[in-house]
């Protein structure tokens, strides 16, 4: 009975996080400027409008310039931390894990804002898509090395269990 | 030796992208501006000026904004708890599924995320649309968006699946065995949670009030999406000093105070927990 309330309320906190997000795209579709409703026709004029947006084009190729080598060199960064941190014996582990803590405990704006004081007002130089790039790494580092070390705690006997892991001896070790 | 050569990328980039730029923020904070002129003799000026009758405006966004992060990761926190619990202990076989399936609105921009309660709440929005469908009322009302109830619904909103993970880790570290025997002795269901497992769970909660309190105290995007003036944040007045307004240096020394305060309310929170007999240790 209780499970059962709890998996009600479950599914209720999942209607909660994906109702706003699944009402956008219907405006996608929606014959009028306004996002609001009632509905005034289904068209596919905004995607054709999408399409022939140089701006957008060209915001959008940025977009991908940007996440491809932040999303593989954080993501390298934060195993390799993860792993130095697990399996070798460190000297400093304390400080060092509270360097890799304090852009947790910094607003992202404040990391942007120092960013923006030392490449503008420091260092003179200009904003780029690599200025973009870089405060990204910093961003996304500090919950890469978290989900490999501590995260990564939560999933390991889950994944463990997974007939694809546990069937394969390779993986089952870097699970282990 | 390894293990360094493993650590030393990580602690190069954060050196160099955080170490330095705080130090220069902090150093900055000391300076002055005026026009597109940077005087770099260090003075006091720019946090006095804070704490002058000129600096009343940014004193109520700071504390406004503080109200606003606190009430949206307690909130979070009330949110997800549960949620964590019944995949902690109620599921059993599609723990994977489930903890995807919260996490996979992350997934999605947060732009989006933000935008999307505008679709809600906004005067044709969802909500109001479904009120006047539903015959519950007759004209839309537009206090739903532009204030501070908005921001901290679309913050809720948008962090609640980050909190989570952590506290489902807490949980799950939790032995069923302990709830049990508290039952056994006569403990109330509430008495259980207050006692047992709002402690074990402690350090999952106090993560998760971090990964949530923290980021939205320099939130500028929802506030302006949602908010109006009602619900403008101190991100807002920061983002404006960096920009429009251009006055770097007590840009920075508002970002140095919001993180002091920053800093002040977790201790303080920190403190509140200990006392109280939640924090694990002392008991």
């Amino acid at each position: 009975m209780k499970a059962r309330r709890m998996g009600l309320y479950a599914c209720v906190y999942l209607a909660f996080l994906y109702a706003p997000i699944l009402l956008l795209p219907v405006f996608s579709f929606n014959d009028n400027r306004f996002v609001t409703f009632p509905l005034s026709g289904m068209t596919l004029k905004w995607y054709g409008e999408m399409a022939n947006n140089a701006q957008l084009s060209a915001a959008l190729w940025n977009s991908i310039l940007i996440v491809v080598p932040v999303a593989t060199v954080s993501t390298a960064l934060g195993i390799m931390a993860a792993l130095a941190l697990g399996r070798y014996p460190l000297k400093f582990k304390a400080p060092i894990l509270a360097l890799l803590m304090a852009p947790l405990v910094v607003p992202t704006l404040v990391l942007g804002v120092s960013l923006l004081t030392m490449i503008r007002g420091v260092l003179g130089a200009e904003l780029s898509l690599t200025t973009i790039a870089a405060g990204h790494v910093l961003i996304c580092l500090r919950t890469q090395w978290q989900y490999f070390s501590r995260a990564s705690t939560a999933l390991i006997p889950i994944l463990r269990r997974h007939p694809w892991i546990s069937g394969s001896p390779g993986l089952e070790h870097f699970a282990a | 030796m390894r293990g360094w050569v493993l650590m030393a990328p990580t602690l190069a980039v954060i050196f160099a992208l955080l170490v330095v730029p705080t130090a220069l923020l902090i150093a900055q904070s000391f300076w002055t501006q005026t026009g597109l002129v940077i005087d770099r003799t260090p003075t006091l000026g720019n946090y006095i000026r804070l704490l002058s009758d000129d600096g009343a405006l940014y004193r109520m966004l700071l504390a406004r904004s503080l109200l606003i992060s606190a009430a949206a990761a307690f909130a979070v926190l009330c949110l997800a708890f549960p949620v964590a619990w019944f995949i902690a202990f109620h599921v059993k076989r599609s723990r994977l599924t489930w903890i995807l399936l919260v996490t996979v609105p992350f997934w999605i921009s947060y732009l989006l995320r933000i935008f999307s309660w505008k679709v809600m709440l906004g005067f044709g929005g969802a909500l109001n649309s479904g009120l006047i469908a539903v015959g519950l009322i007759e004209q839309p009302i537009d206090a739903l968006l532009y204030n501070r109830f908005a921001v901290i619904l679309a913050l809720t909103h948008s962090w609640s699946a980050f909190a989570v993970l952590p506290i489902y880790v807490s949980l799950q570290k939790i032995d069923p065995h302990l709830l049990e025997a508290a039952a056994d002795l006569g403990d109330t269901a509430l008495k259980r949670l207050w006692r047992i497992v709002l402690p074990l769970a402690m350090p999952g909660l106090s993560a998760a009030f971090l990964l949530v309190f923290v980021p939205t105290m320099g939130d500028y995007i929802t506030p302006s999406l949602v908010g109006g003036t009602e619900g403008a944040m101190i991100g807002n007045a920061i983002a404006s000093l960096f920009g429009k307004q251009n006055d770097m240096p007590l840009g920075a020394a508002l970002s140095i105070a919001t993180m002091i305060s920053v800093t002040i309310v977790l201790a303080l929170a920190a403190l509140t927990a200990r006392l109280s007999g939640l924090w694990p240790g002392r008991r």
